[in-house]
């Protein structure tokens, strides 16, 4: 077995399927590539900003000039803005029907199951296709409970307008890094979405990220706004076909959970392994709230992406369940950031990742307890699965804890799969590839039973294409 | 008093800077040797080495600093198959001083070593110990470290080595007194089947300030490692504790373990933990474990009604931590003077020892 051990150095990689199919790019208008006040002015214009917008966008601008690369984190030196169009309109207005999608778009989302989702499980979806959203649809019962959920530049100047300028990158303003910056400065489509204090939309709604156009840049914008005591979960999906250029996501979400309020949002990321992944979610819960981030991240060349939770308000709570998989070619920095500012706080963190076929792993985390934050307790968890001997798998947790009325555990462990329980599955009849596969479902399966059926049947689809070939 | 500041106690690798974790930004004045340390020792011969660069647990910078200011090392070898050496460094009253120390154990041998920083009791200014360990073939090294500088002295604790196949280091460490102490440690299992274990106690409070950097690289096979930091913290002591188990590509069958018992007994303590695991090899185990918070309440009500008043109760728990790591001390003679030294500093403040 040890000699068996010792031989296993590589495992194959495979091709992508629905994920890698190409439109022929047929934009209507596209940025022209770099980053300078001229092209953040075009975009200001071309999508007709409000005044506070278009100067958010230049003040955006100047912070990222003069902010440095980080000097943390994955490599980041193959991406050059400079070969970037940050803004690519599809050649379409947005939609409520899917019948007035172009078909070559409308057949990318179908491949997808994005309209079938629709129908069968989702209270409402927006489609974002390139820079600008395609289709946005809520279901009737939902949007007469008083749920609004439009796209981002509507919200800007609809009833909702001085809400949305009043939370618009106030929770992750562009001085918080150079890529929020970015964001900033040349952030298009994305969703606004609002559920009114009391109301629980009982299903998902939905948002979903195609990037088609090569060389190109997506900067969606999320907010999401649960008055008190409301409840709602919102799912948020992305893939891209691969290209030999880099693409570049820097989106920005931001969640505002009021009074005992509710807010589940999960992701299946899935982009194309030559994208670079820099994306900023950020949620503040009020007293009584609670956030759960689910999140499973396959895609990506590159990723830096922490979910920021901060505990606002007494007694408020988070829990985080993520799930890693980097393989060839990949460098995934993921984890997640949290703070605890009020009485009574808590926090849950299961975090699992699988590094394999030279993918390398980063679970990177902060845990910050402040010196009001009485009572606050924090469990972390962190584990890691090696499946080879040429990936990388690091761990890099912080924790600074301001009062000494809490009580705060972390635990992380790293290791390999379990020859034993290769084996026992084998004496069962089930091949090794298959097996491993099995094993790794079962490792994920923290997310994958916290997803909603038909998002988990993917996750473990994901797993499975992911893992063909994994043996040696 | 002329400095230059120096960043010591890197991390393997950065993560955010707004944690202030990375690394510590330290003034540092020019260190100088002293005639400050006395050795007992029983069938060693002491030699000198030349100064050379060694990845340290404080850093290039700092190590960069020590070799300059000590071009040559008090070097340390017995051809006796169990040896025991103590070193007992004096800390007078506003010195810098350095000492440096290069230890050999070789194939097959067992060698105590002990490193004793002691303050007067006007002692101030800044005391630095750097401290090589060569582990030979199965060969094992107890090194056994006590600080106890006095209140106003900024202590540097530098440790490197490296370990040859089935060589032993076990660590032993009491972090008792100093204004700011700055710990670091990088080892190297550079054999197979090598072993490290590493017992670190301290009690940190007033104002003091303690920042430490440990790292334990797997080069070797079926490398293990424990590495256990047990400590309290009152007042408004701040403490930052970085532990990085590095297992490089090849060390397979290696496990590491990190663990980490913060015991927090004022409000106004500030505790920062930041324990790694690097790993590029499939064949390994890594774990860590930290519990961080304050005094049990069960356990402090079971003191109470056994007469013990709250106050006291609680500097107890504290000393457990201290006491537990000096219990382990394999050396008798000197697990006994620090258990009566931290019994006397107990009862009168300061150690009637």
């Amino acid at each position: 077995m040890e000699e068996k051990e010792k031989e296993r150095t590589y495992v194959e990689d495979i091709e992508r399927n629905i994920y890698d199919i190409k439109d022929e790019s047929k934009d209507s208008y596209r940025m022209q590539e770099g980053l300078t006040e001229e092209i953040v002015d075009k975009i200001s214009k071309e999508k007709n900003d409000p005044d506070w917008v278009r100067e958010l966008r230049f003040r955006s601008l100047d912070i990222y000039n003069r902010m440095p690369v980080p000097d943390w984190g994955a490599d980041i030196s193959g991406l050059d803005m400079d070969n970037i169009s940050t803004y690519v309109r599809p050649n379409t207005k947005m939609s409520a029907k899917w019948s007035d999608v172009p078909e070559e778009i409308k057949n990318t989302f179908e491949r997808l199951g994005i309209p079938q989702a629709e129908r069968e499980s989702l209270a409402g979806v927006g489609a974002q296709y390139d820079s600008e959203l395609v289709y946005h649809n809520v279901k009737k019962e939902v949007a007469d409970q008083g749920v609004v959920y439009t796209d981002m530049e509507s919200a800007l100047t609809g009833p909702y307008a001085d809400l949305v300028k009043q939370k618009f990158m106030k929770l992750i303003p562009p001085e918080d890094h150079k890529f929020a910056a970015l964001h900033g400065a040349v952030w298009s489509g994305g969703s606004f979405v609002y559920v009114p204090a009391g109301v629980k939309v009982s299903i998902p709604l939905q948002s979903y990220f195609r990037l088609n156009a090569p060389g190109a840049g997506q900067f969606e914008h999320t907010l999401i706004i649960v008055e008190d005591g409301a409840d709602v979960h919102f799912i948020e999906g992305c893939s891209a076909p691969k290209y030999s250029v880099a693409n570049l996501h820097a989106g920005v979400v931001e969640l505002y959970v009021g009074k005992n309020a509710r807010l589940r949002y999960s992701t299946i990321e899935n982009w194309s392994k030559n994208m670079y992944n820099l994306n900023s979610k950020r949620a503040i819960v009020d007293e009584g709230g609670r956030m759960e981030w689910v999140t499973g991240s396959f895609g990506s060349h590159v990723s830096y992406l922490y979910p920021m939770t901060i505990l606002n308000g007494k007694g408020s709570s988070t829990e985080f369940t993520g799930v890693t998989f980097a393989g060839n070619g990949q460098d995934l920095d993921t984890g997640l950031k949290i703070v605890h500012n009020a009485e009574d706080t808590t926090s849950v963190v299961n975090s699992r990742s699988i590094s394999k076929s030279g993918g390398i792993n980063t679970f990177r985390s902060e845990v910050t307890v402040n010196k009001k934050a009485k009572r606050a307790k924090s469990a972390v968890s962190c584990t890691s699965l090696m499946v080879d001997n040429i990936s990388r798998s690091d761990t890099i947790p912080a924790m600074d804890i301001r009062t000494n009325d809490a009580d705060i555990g972390h635990e992380a462990s790293i290791g390999r799969i379990s020859e034993e329980a290769v084996f026992y599955l084998m004496s069962r009849g089930i091949e090794e590839e298959e097996a491993k596969a099995l094993i790794v479902s079962g490792f994920a399966e923290n997310v994958s039973k916290e997803l909603p059926g038909e998002y988990a049947v993917e996750m473990n689809n994901l797993i499975r294409l992911e893992m063909k070939g994994a043996i040696g | 008093m002329e400095t230059k500041e120096y960043v010591i106690n890197p991390l393997p690798v950065k993560t955010w800077n707004h944690l202030r974790m990375n690394s510590a930004k330290v003034d540092i004045e020019a260190l100088a040797e002293k005639d400050n340390i006395d050795i007992t020792a029983q069938g060693v011969t002491q030699k000198s080495v030349n100064a050379s660069a060694i990845d340290s647990g404080l850093g290039h910078e700092f190590d960069a600093l020590v070799t300059e200011a000590v071009p040559v090392f008090k070097a340390f070898e017995t051809d006796a198959d169990d040896a025991r050496i103590r070193a007992d460094i004096a800390v007078h009253a506003g010195e810098a001083s350095v000492t440096a120390l290069d230890i050999t154990a070789k194939d097959g041998q067992t060698l105590t070593f002990i490193t004793d920083l002691k303050g007067d009791k006007d002692a101030s200014g800044s005391v630095a110990l750097q401290v090589r360990l060569h582990a030979g073939k199965g060969s094992v090294i107890n090194l056994i470290q006590a600080q106890r500088s006095g209140a106003k002295v900024t202590v540097f604790n530098d440790l490197a080595g490296e370990l040859a196949d089935d060589a032993s280091v076990n660590l032993y460490q009491l972090f008792m007194e100093a204004d700011k102490t700055y710990g670091g440690l990088e080892l190297k299992l550079n054999g197979d089947r090598t072993s490290f274990i590493s017992r670190t106690g301290y009690a940190v409070a007033g104002d003091e300030k303690m920042d430490m950097n440990y790292v334990v690289r797997f080069v070797g096979k079926k490398g293990m490692a424990q590495m256990k930091a047990m400590g309290s913290l009152s007042d408004r002591a701040r403490k930052l504790y970085r532990q990085t188990i590095d297992f490089i590509n090849g060390s397979a069958g290696s496990s590491g373990e990190e663990r980490e018992e913060v015991l927090m007994l004022d409000p106004d303590c500030v505790n920062g933990s930041i324990p790694l695991i690097l790993c590029a090899e499939e064949n390994v185990e890594g774990e860590h474990g930290a519990t961080i918070g304050q005094a049990d309440d069960e356990m402090l009500f079971y003191m109470e009604a056994r007469g013990i008043d709250k106050k006291t109760a609680i500097r107890m728990l504290a000393r457990a931590k201290l006491d537990a790591v000096c219990a382990m001390i394999p050396d008798e003679e000197f697990s006994e003077e620090m258990a009566a030294y931290l019994k006397g500093k107990d009862e009168y403040g300061e150690s009637e020892e």
